[in-house]
């Protein structure tokens, strides 16, 4: 084993800590707008980030990314977590299934995400679908040349600012049998002036964060062939495979939010004063610190863990599924109860949205719901456990490179 | 970075949890017989020096098995999943020893080492424990030696150890020293066995000592470096706390899971209900997090460069995460069980008594608090970093 960072990776990191902190600059701002920022400071915290290589962290060198593997990119995110009002958004990261596309929809769609000049959204939860993707009733309907699709999408996080959407629909396909149209759960590139979309509603969240989460209505929208992502029914496949990355992606800025809370609790701690003495002097608060420290010390680690075991190419891809979900119910549930014992620490102050704890308060909250619920990572979890056993908890083992003992039943 | 275990490492693990297998077989006995018979002891000593784990803490050159901070942890993990603290049983010497002079080595750490005589720690007593400050067990300076006077609370292995490692305030300064106390020493006493909520295959007597009399060559590490000594033991023993309550966590995870999925109401079997996949599945939270970082600790202590302050703060932080975590752990894996929880033949029955004072032992919640919190406000966040 070995716990340290390369010198390369302390290095990434400290560039993702200099960007971070040029977000933070304008967090005040888009506090006060209920998160927006003028395009032409997003253009300019776009072209600051590419300038880091932290922009599109996930896409390959060759199309144009800085082409980092997950271990890479969960210590790029945690320090992305520290900045409010979702500002890490800014640095792009384009969906990982994009990378499946043919190469003309690589040239159409993600190559100009990479440059910065377009933007996509990902459009899976519906009225009655979300976690149970299975009850979607966005369908897509065969017609000459394409499909047509048709229903509602929430919580399309993006989908203001976005030029395209991937739409998860299920593909009605006729059966040979003629049993009726089987459903096969397919993703649609759907362009945002596509005839028959709309945006119908961008809600006002508990947080104010820079990008929007509105949702969409689809009329018979035409999507032609060459727009489908993958095969058609490769659309589950294709959204697990998505969740995986943004789950440990969530552990990782959750941690990241958490620790710049608790620096911000601690400072404040030791400078404000009460009984004639620093707060910091008084166990019940130095209670809050450390149990803040724990909950930040072992996700941090678990969280790099399954970054690094993700990252190898023997790793088994089930485990690593229910892995994922461990580390970000931790993370998120630990992130928020260390969020919550700042806000204490901080008092009147910690209520006030000029003050970060306050927002990252708010903001956390959803990280418990988002890319699936604490109580959806727990199904995973234990159906993981009730499957195979508690196997998914042991460390990685060497090498397979390394020679087998022999005569090992 | 690289989050596997190497192939020594895991043949080390491997070794371990073959050891502890074959312990299992004494559970039950040492629960309802509260101890064991010299035989069983002789057996387990027999075992553990044929799988090479005797005094894992202490170098080759002296006997033990010389194993570096982070392979302890890999095998104390293991060891902790057994019940009645059999884990005990495979002895470690405490880490004092090594401060022993050349004749003190021979007299007393090597026969520890062999297995042939035992060690136990006096540190603890009616008003001092987490605050050493305020020892009342004192020695005085006489011809030849000193004169301890005193009491001594959970002296763990206190039954049967041949000696005692004390704690005492020296001289007219009362400069705290460690003092080699042979058990057999005139004033010497034990004064109460408690009974206490887990069954302990060694008991945690009470001591008093009245005028009893230590040559001078058996002042362990230097007079007034007592307290030195023995932090340097809690961080050690804090580390090795976690690792065993997680080996506990995992293996009471293992026995619940397989329950809820033999067990079957109302039709079904009971991992099918999500109440109960919710608990199994916060199980492998506590103990996939702690696991992740208890090693962490541990391979971080074992390099040369290590910053030894922010590494007791590190080890307090390992200690309170998994003590609390794998506490979680058990109730719900007791929970899950339903009455069967509350049977003492059922080893999680047995693990939620035992883990209970993982949270007390080395250093309360409490105390790791205090020494977290410490770090916290006079260095800031450096101690949550990674490595690099």
């Amino acid at each position: 084993m070995d716990f340290r960072y390369t010198p390369a990776q302390r290095d990434l990191k400290q560039r993702a800590a200099d960007y971070v902190k040029l977000l933070m600059q304008y967090e005040e701002q888009a506090e006060q707008a209920r998160g927006a920022l003028p395009k032409e400071i997003v253009r300019e915290l776009t072209r600051a980030a590419m300038d880091a290589g932290v922009y599109a962290i996930n896409m390959p060198v060759e199309w144009g990314g800085p082409g980092l593997s997950l271990l890479e990119q969960v210590i790029v995110e945690e320090e992305f977590g520290k900045a409010t009002n979702c500002l890490w958004d800014i640095p792009w990261r384009p969906s990982n299934v994009l990378a499946y596309g043919t190469s003309e929809q690589r040239e159409k769609y993600l190559l100009p995400i990479i440059r910065g000049e377009k933007f996509d959204a990902f459009a899976v939860t519906e009225p009655d679908a979300g976690s149970d993707p299975a009850s979607g009733v966005t369908v897509a309907r065969r017609t000459a040349g394409g499909w047509l699709l048709s229903g509602e999408k929430w919580f399309v996080t993006c989908g203001d600012i976005a030029d395209f959407l991937l739409v998860q629909a299920d593909a009605l396909v006729e059966t040979a049998d003629g049993s009726g149209p089987q459903k096969l759960a397919t993703l649609f590139f759907v362009d945002k002036h596509a005839p028959g979309l709309e945006m119908t509603r961008v809600p006002h969240f508990m947080h104010h964060a820079v990008n929007g989460h509105p949702e969409f209505t689809l009329t018979d929208v035409f999507v032609a062939d060459e727009d489908v992502l993958g095969e058609v029914g490769q659309g589950y496949e294709l959204t697990k495979e998505w969740f995986t990355d943004e789950r440990l992606m969530i552990a990782a800025r959750t941690v990241g939010a958490a620790e710049r809370a608790l620096q911000e609790a601690r400072d404040w701690a030791v400078e404000r004063q009460a009984f004639g003495k620093p707060i910091a002097e008084f166990q019940l608060i130095q209670a809050m610190l450390a149990d803040c420290a724990v909950d930040i010390a072992v996700n941090r680690a678990y969280t790099h863990q399954v970054a690094w075991e993700a990252d190898q190419p023997d790793t088994d891809r089930k485990t690593l599924h229910a892995k994922a979900s461990t580390a970000k119910l931790a993370a998120s549930e630990a992130a928020g109860r260390v969020a919550d014992r700042c806000v204490q620490i901080f008092g009147g102050r910690g209520y006030d949205s000029a003050y970060a704890v306050e927002r990252i308060f708010r903001e956390l909250r959803v990280d418990r719901i988002w890319e699936g619920t604490s109580e959806i990572q727990r199904v995973i979890i234990a159906n993981e456990l009730v499957k195979r056993g508690t196997a998914s908890l042991a460390v990685p083992g060497p090498a397979l490179t390394h020679p087998a003992p022999e005569n090992e039943d | 970075m690289d989050f596997r275990l190497t192939q020594p490492q895991r043949d080390l693990q491997t070794a371990a949890r073959g050891l502890a297998d074959f312990m299992t077989k004494y559970e039950l006995a040492c629960e309802e017989d509260n101890g064991l018979p010299a035989e069983a002891h002789a057996e387990v000593r027999d075992a553990v020096l044929a799988a090479g784990l005797q005094a894992i803490n202490m170098p080759a050159e002296w006997g033990g098995a010389g194993l570096t901070i982070f392979e302890q942890a890999v095998v104390q993990e293991q060891l902790g999943r057994l019940t009645g603290a059999l884990w005990d049983m495979v002895w470690r010497p405490a880490n004092a020893l090594r401060f022993c002079t050349p004749e003190q080595r021979e007299r007393f750490l090597k026969p520890v080492i062999r297995g042939e005589r035992r060690d136990c720690y006096a540190v603890t007593e009616p008003n001092a424990g987490s605050d050493p400050q305020n020892l009342t067990t004192t020695a005085a300076k006489v011809d030849g030696g000193w004169s301890l006077s005193g009491e001594k609370w959970f002296v763990t292995v206190g039954d049967h150890a041949d000696f005692l490692i004390v704690l005492a305030a020296a001289g007219d300064t009362g400069a705290p020293t460690l003092f080699l106390v042979d058990k057999a020493t005139e004033g010497v006493a034990v004064k109460r066995t408690p009974r206490f909520m887990h069954t302990f295959v060694y008991e945690h007597p009470e001591f008093t000592f009245a005028d009893v009399f230590v040559p001078d060559d058996q002042v362990l590490g230097g007079i007034g470096e007592g307290y030195d000594i023995t932090r340097a033991w809690f961080t050690e023993e804090r580390l090795m706390i976690a690792a065993r309550t997680i080996g506990a966590a995992e293996r009471a995870l293992e026995l619940a899971r397989d329950w809820a999925v033999e067990r079957e109401q109302f039709g079904q079997p009971i991992a099918n209900f999500q109440l109960i996949q919710g608990m199994l599945a916060d199980c492998a939270v506590d103990i996939a997090v702690n696991r992740a970082y208890f090693l962490q600790v541990a391979w971080e202590i074992s390099q040369p460069d290590a910053d030894r302050k922010t590494l007791h703060a590190k080890a307090a932080i390992a200690k309170l995460a998994a003590s609390e975590a794998s506490n979680r752990v058990i109730d719900r894996c007791v929970q899950i069980f339903g009455g069967r929880g509350y049977d003492r033949s059922y080893p999680v029955e047995r693990l939620y008594r035992e883990l209970r004072v993982d949270r007390i032992w080395e250093g309360t919640s409490e105390i790791q608090r205090l020494v977290v919190a410490g770090e916290l406000i006079k260095r800031g966040t450096g101690v949550l970093r990674l490595p690099s």
